[in-house]
């Protein structure tokens, strides 16, 4: 895009991280980018202590029996599902890179409100450690699953009240965040920057910052419920107390599949900023893939019952809720339609980045098209609570949402800290990530198409196979996530300096140097055409 | 100014931290408020010597039938609602068992009512077997009506509560399943056994591996008042409406203030 002060904007100025200095400059900061590393940090330790939880999920799955207890099992699957949801995929995009690049990518200088900007950061922190407290204290870690059904919740003598306790922080910090971007998005774009000639990614974390404002308050009220109920024995989920479990797990996936959404909508956001850049070439249906951004979050809204399929909901609601499911499908495919449609006799330029999208297409497709198999009511009976389920939701969110961070990583890294990993490195990490994914989740879904059911720390000889190569597949997968970090560590060090824009992108954020300065821009820019006009950056060059 | 305001969002959260932890070292989980439910004894050994009637009104002790594996499903006989669920879905899942009944394992219903009588548990016994489709040894699944005393001393030494009301009951439903010497070795909850768990279970208990308790949504015999819940259905009204009015004037806010203007911006 252009800017009036294009010219001025090229003279080196001294970064945010020049600043100031010291940790209080960093924790107390009220920079959108710093706030958005600071995330960042967090984000990237508790991924990895949810990664080693799973390692050794499968570790057991290689000797049940020798390796942990059943009690220690159901507590690993636990945690794992809280850290990895709650803690990384849920806040990780919008969090991370909605707070360091949506404010640039609209030509300002920082989001709406900074000081509650920090204020989530704090919570997030307070939560984490809440939930971190959970696994240390009382009569042990939680044990029933990162779902917290009743009214085994409310009966289990394991520590659960800590854990929801911080699942309720970590909901207000989601809030707070949601609605700083909506705000941050309507009311500072810069002129010229009308709706329609905002950066898709601005579109998906706008369209999430929805459905985070509007779902997460329900969360809230159902751990206050679980909080009620545990306490002072007030009868609502548990039925000896007159209570509905069934309740709960209404009020559960009311929030929880909508969070679905809020972790693959801005992983879509991504790898529609990113195809066309490597296209060289004008995204294909934007005002398309704008719009299924916010029908995902209407329509996705409405959905949750396809998790209650068996708990003897009416067929009338089972019938609906499949529907809605289906129909849900459509926007989805809309966005893989139009991402394909503009590579289509692009200049495709292979690059870590493109590769990680490309990546994030075909796994999505998978995990989209499992999740309508499970969707429609007769196969769902056969393939509830079996390995299947998990075996469909890795591959949305870690072969979606993870790969759409992992191309945000590649992306915008040398934005972010000026300096370039390398990317032969980056390539091999991918490919063999790829592969071990694909060895890992592809045999979660034939186990449980075979019927083997999730959350057992035993099975059935006739598993072992499967078992086996889904275990093999997770250390293949490891050994890639390792490399992938490792490389892009080291270039934090020791990588090439990046120029101001390696890619070639036409968004703001390249326009500007890298890594950014404190102020984003000197002079507020004034936009004259769409984000993915690739004509006008060679026009101004 | 600022870093005060900071210091004291901390010093709140911490607080709240701690409280919270306070909160939860002192009150004690409440248990079985009603008397009912399930305490599981999980690898204790059950006393065998306990005496029973079998289906032809002869005493027998449970030492006599238990030297397999063995499904013990506890029950009264003219339950008019779940017992009778349950033990219609366990001849289903026997149905589909491969194991071989009688010789790995063996199914013991025992009535807690002590006013039912072997006649009664005769006539059950007759209409269960039937429903199995496949050739089912008769001594392979026993009906036992106690008195009781000894029905007290199972039901305890499994933890199973339950009350009498009128000429019913208020109980828990499971199958319990006991390793050839009689210890504890899974819970099974509901009404609606799965196959492969009783598959499992049965393997386990054959080599006396204890099991953790799998689908632990317990069903009662009891059913859900809707009009108790009152409190809770408002409670979700008001919040729900709250949490609409918000979003509803956080709309209009957006929309009536629009854009910031471009000077204001620029004069940072």
């Amino acid at each position: 895009m252009t800017s009036t002060g294009a010219t001025e904007n090229l003279r080196p100025r001294i970064s945010f991280y020049q600043d100031h200095h010291g940790i209080l400059s960093w924790i107390f900061t009220l920079d959108h980018k710093r706030i958005g590393l600071l995330y960042l940090i967090f984000v990237i330790a508790f991924f990895f202590s949810g990664v080693v939880l799973g390692f050794l999920m499968r570790l057991q799955m290689l000797a049940p029996g020798n390796i942990m207890k059943p009690q220690e099992y159901n507590s690993l699957f636990t945690l794992h599902g809280i850290i990895m949801i709650f803690l990384v995929v849920i806040p990780a995009i919008p969090t991370v890179f909605g707070n360091f690049f949506l404010p640039i990518q609209i030509g300002a200088r920082d989001v709406a409100f900074p000081r509650i900007n920090l204020l989530s950061w704090w919570l997030y922190i307070t939560g984490a450690a809440i939930v971190a407290l959970s696994v240390f204290t009382g009569e042990g870690p939680p044990d029933t699953g990162w779902t917290f059904y009743a009214p085994y919740s409310l009966r289990t003598t394991v520590n659960v009240p800590l854990a929801v306790f911080g699942v309720f922080i970590l909901g207000m910090s989601s809030i707070l965040t949601g609605i700083n971007l909506v705000t941050t998005t309507h009311r500072l774009r810069a002129p010229g920057l009308t709706w329609k000639r905002l950066p898709l990614f601005v579109w998906a974390i706008y369209a999430t910052s929805w459905v985070q404002i509007l779902a997460t308050p329900v969360i809230g009220v159902t751990m206050v419920l679980i909080f009620l109920e545990r306490f002072f024995g007030v009868g609502v989920f548990d039925p000896t107390k007159g209570g509905d479990p069934i309740l709960y797990q209404h009020m559960f996936w009311i929030y929880s599949h909508p969070a679905t959404y809020i972790m693959i909508l801005p992983a879509m956001g991504i790898v529609s900023d990113v195809v066309p850049v490597f296209a060289r070439k004008k995204i294909f249906g934007y005002t398309a893939i704008a719009l299924s951004g916010m029908a995902i979050a209407a329509v996705g809204s409405l959905v949750w019952g396809h998790h209650m399929f068996v708990s003897g909901q009416s067929d009338f609601a089972n019938l609906l809720f499949s529907l809605l499911t289906f129909l849900v499908a459509v926007p989805s495919a809309i966005k893989v339609f139009n991402w394909v449609a503009t590579l289509h006799k692009g200049s495709v330029v292979i690059e870590p980045p493109l590769l990680f999208c490309l990546a994030f297409i075909f796994l999505f497709s998978i995990g989209g098209l499992t999740g309508l198999i499970q969707g429609a009511l007769a196969p769902n009976v056969h393939l509830h609570d079996t390995y299947w389920i998990p075996g469909h939701f890795h591959y949305i969110i870690f072969g979606g949402m993870g790969f759409g961070l992992f191309a945000a990583f590649h992306y915008w890294f040398p934005k972010m800290f000026g300096r370039m990993y390398n990317r032969k490195m980056a390539i091999w990490a991918w490919a063999i990530m790829l592969i071990g994914f694909n060895i890992f989740y592809f045999s979660m879904l034939l186990l449980g198409w075979e019927g083997m059911p999730r959350r057992y720390y035993d099975y059935l000889p006739q598993f072992r196979t499967l078992h086996l190569t889904a275990t093999f597949g997770s250390w293949i997968l490891i050994a890639g996530l390792i490399l992938m970090f490792g490389n892009l560590f080291r270039g934090l060090f020791k990588g090439e300096k990046a120029e101001d824009n390696p890619w070639n992108g036409v968004t703001l954020e390249w326009q500007i140097p890298s890594p950014p300065p404190t102020e984003n821009f000197e002079q507020i820019p004034v936009i004259r055409h769409g984000p993915y006009d690739f004509k006008e950056l060679e026009k101004n060059e | 100014m600022r870093a005060r305001f900071v210091l004291k969002v901390l010093i709140l959260l911490i607080g709240a931290i701690f409280l919270q932890s306070a909160v939860n070292a002192h009150v004690e989980q409440p248990k079985n408020l009603s008397g009912i439910g399930i305490d599981e004894k999980l690898g204790q050994v059950i006393p065998l010597d306990l005496s029973f009637y079998d289906e032809n009104g002869n005493p027998v002790t449970l030492k006599q039938l238990i030297h397999t594996p063995a499904i013990l499903a506890l029950v009264y006989l003219h339950c008019p609602n779940v017992c009778s669920l349950l033990l219609q879905n366990l001849a289903n899942v026997l149905n589909q068992l491969p194991a071989e009944p009688g010789k790995e394992y063996r199914v013991i219903s025992v009535s807690f009512d002590d006013r039912e009588n072997s006649r009664l548990a005769l006539e059950k016994k007759k209409t269960y077997l039937k429903m199995i489709q496949k050739p089912f040894p008769p001594e392979a699944w026993r009906f036992l009506t106690g008195d009781q005393e000894n029905i007290h001393k199972l039901t305890d030494a499994v933890g199973f509560h339950f009350k009498r009301v009128g000429d019913d009951f208020e109980h828990p439903v499971t199958l319990i399943v006991l390793a050839p010497d009689g210890k504890i070795v899974r819970y099974m909850y509901g009404a609606d056994p799965l196959p492969f768990d009783l598959k499992l279970a049965l393997v386990e208990a054959s080599e006396g591996r204890i099991g953790p308790t799998i689908a632990k949504v317990v069903r009662y015999c009891f059913s859900y008042d809707p009009k108790a819940n009152k409190l809770v259905f408002n409670m979700l009204k008001v919040t729900g409406t709250v949490t609409l009015l918000f979003a509803l004037s956080f709309i209009l806010f957006l929309l009536l203030k629009g854009k910031k203007p471009y000077n204001e911006e620029r004069g940072e």
